[in-house]
């Protein structure tokens, strides 16, 4: 394997370390299948409700949705999303909303990204 | 064993939910104040819960208060917390460093997230919920 491949790997294990995760869940693939489909529902509906907070300048909100999707991300092991995720909850602590309305977009890249390999995994696992 | 998941986090109580599932009766609580209720019916009914796994932050009435509560309602039965729930506080490791010692003596364990069903099952050993 070459350095390019093992920096691959790395980049996607940490927007979803899937071994961790399968650890956490005892190896047991339909506990995993049936978080993997809650996180795809519920999360773009935190997400929404992250937005609206923040458009409404509401720390206690933002707080609250940020946290919420940071122990969403965690426990899939959404590295990166729950590093973002972390970064605005403690933002929202400072009250610092400028800065969180910089890493907004950057936890909906990071959810994006997540997103499009836990589809690739449903979609190969109902093959 | 009858058991009360309360976390508002749906992954973090889905999770709970499939690992504790096979272990026993699970009641699931989205908040301290539904936690504080539920926990009010069972000791009505001469039911309490042998396991408790309280979330801290939470939206309301977040698990700090929601476990006063608890132990509380168990001391105006007689119930010491020695004697009453065991309860595993959940919640996010950076988090628990802002718990105080007082609270920490009123609960029996903690798990830190993300949920991990391998330590899960070691604290339920830990408090001999399991064998």
């Amino acid at each position: 394997m070459t350095d390019d491949n093992y920096s691959e790997i790395a980049v996607e294990n940490a927007v979803w370390n899937y071994e961790a995760m399968m650890e956490r869940m005892l190896q047991d693939p339909s506990i995993a299948e049936t978080i993997i489909r809650l996180f795809l529902e519920d999360v773009p509906v935190q997400l929404d409700n992250l937005n609206a907070s923040i458009d409404q300048e509401s720390l206690k909100q933002i707080r609250q949705y940020s946290h919420a999707i940071k122990g969403s991300a965690l426990n899939l092991g959404g590295e990166t999303m729950y590093a973002v995720a972390e970064s605005i909850e403690e933002q929202a602590l400072k009250g610092n909303v400028k800065k969180i309305i910089s890493l907004n977009p950057l936890l909906v890249e990071q959810f994006k990204k997540l997103e499009k390999l836990l589809i690739n995994h449903l979609e190969k696992i109902e093959k | 064993m009858k058991i009360l998941i309360v976390e508002d986090d749906l992954t973090s109580r889905m999770l709970l939910l499939e690992f504790l599932r096979k272990h026993g009766t699970v009641h699931v609580a989205v908040n301290g104040e539904e936690a504080a209720e539920a926990v009010r019916l069972s000791l009505e009914q001469n039911e309490p819960y042998e396991l408790i796994c309280l979330d801290i932050m939470m939206p309301e009435v977040d698990g700090h208060e929601a476990l006063k509560r608890i132990r509380g309602m168990e001391e105006s039965r007689g119930i010491l917390s020695s004697r009453g729930s065991k309860i595993i506080m959940t919640t996010a490791l950076a988090d628990l460093r802002n718990v105080s010692e007082s609270f920490k003596k009123l609960c029996d364990g903690y798990l830190t997230k993300p949920i991990d069903g391998k330590k899960l099952i070691g604290e339920l050993k830990k408090l001999q919920l399991l064998d």
